[in-house]
């Protein structure tokens, strides 16, 4: 019996240690998707909150043989992808994410200027990607997922999901090719920090 | 070391995959890696949790309590479909019956001719039909 299908096991016998036990093994990936496609910060602490309601109240017809985290996931990115949609927030979300990440610890004033330069031209493509096509990057190069389990997640073909991440990659690769901004050993240096 | 999207002569062509995928989950990781939820949202999720269980376990409770007046319900709204249905079948009872009276329809019958001269010719066109054309093309005989 895996992990997950005890914990399942012992949530439908209504042990909520159990249910935290869950909740800390699940909480940052999760928390990381929502605020990833949400963009804001309380729109995502709201979503993961849902989240785990709404899993506590399906625990009862879930699949405890295969990992929780897919299933988990699907809920999260139907939430977050309302909450973004509502607020209307998230052609900004990945540009504020950019914006945080690199004005954190810049090391010089050169680097810093390096870095708002990159932050620019990542925002400006990332912003310019669909939402379906964020999605799948999120889920692919940030959480890991196959592209079974994003098909499962997103709730589509696996052949969509592919065509999806073709076309993000497509339109990234074009437009970071055809910024002059971007010089070579910015990027490169930074792509590998 | 260049930056793998140019070209020795300056001009510029789109970064590998590789590239644009080390770079989508450099900033990525970078920038939320880091980044917890807050300590409350668990609270918050456990009184919510408590919350709906405490509403289901009165859902489950109630027909428990409710089960001895099971048979008084039930009889109380068989009888209140049937008064409803009387008042209503009452309400509509004084009806109005609409007569036509009977009107000729055939121009002919006003011009004189007799009641059964439609028929008559009916019947007529009926005898001159060939054997051969009733019945998939066999006599009545």
């Amino acid at each position: 019996m895996t992990e997950d299908a005890e914990l399942v096991a012992r949530i439908r016998s209504n042990d909520l240690a159990a249910f935290e036990e869950l909740y800390h093994k699940y909480k940052r990936p999760l928390f990381h998707t929502a605020l990833a496609i949400a963009g804001d910060h309380g729109a995502a602490e709201e979503v993961l909150q849902d989240c785990f309601v709404r899993a506590y109240g399906a625990v009862d017809r879930v699949d405890a043989t295969i990992p929780l985290s897919p299933w988990l996931h699907r809920i999260v990115v139907n939430l977050a992808c309302n909450a973004a949609t509502r607020n209307r927030q998230w052609p900004l979300a990945l540009d504020t994410l950019i914006d945080r990440l690199v004005a954190g610890p810049a090391a010089s004033p050169e680097s810093a200027a390096q870095d708002g330069e990159l932050r620019e031209i990542l925002g400006e493509a990332v912003a310019a990607l669909s939402l379906k096509h964020r999605l799948v990057i999120i889920l692919y190069y940030y959480q890991g997922f196959s592209l079974q389990e994003i098909a499962y997640i997103l709730t589509c073909p696996v052949g969509t999901v592919k065509s999806r991440l073709n076309r993000a990659c497509v339109a990234l690769r074009h437009s970071l090719g055809a910024d002059r901004r971007l010089k070579g050993e910015v990027a490169y240096a930074v792509s590998w920090k | 070391m260049p930056f793998p999207g140019s070209r020795a002569d300056g001009a510029r062509v789109a970064p590998s995959e590789e590239v644009v995928a080390s770079l989508v989950r450099w900033s990525l990781h970078t920038g939320i890696g880091k980044r917890e939820p807050p300590d409350e949202v668990w609270p918050r999720i456990l009184a919510r949790v408590r919350e709906m269980e405490a509403s289901e376990a009165v859902i489950r409770q109630c027909p428990k309590r409710l089960a001895p007046l099971a048979p008084l319900l039930q009889v109380v709204m068989v009888s209140a479909v049937l008064m409803a249905l009387g008042l209503g079948l009452q309400r509509n009872s004084p009806r109005i019956w609409h007569v036509k009276a009977a009107e000729r329809t055939i121009e002919g019958a006003q011009q004189g001719y007799p009641e059964d001269s439609l028929r008559g010719s009916i019947w007529i066109g009926l005898q001159r039909e060939a054997p051969g054309q009733r019945f998939g093309g066999q006599s009545e005989i």
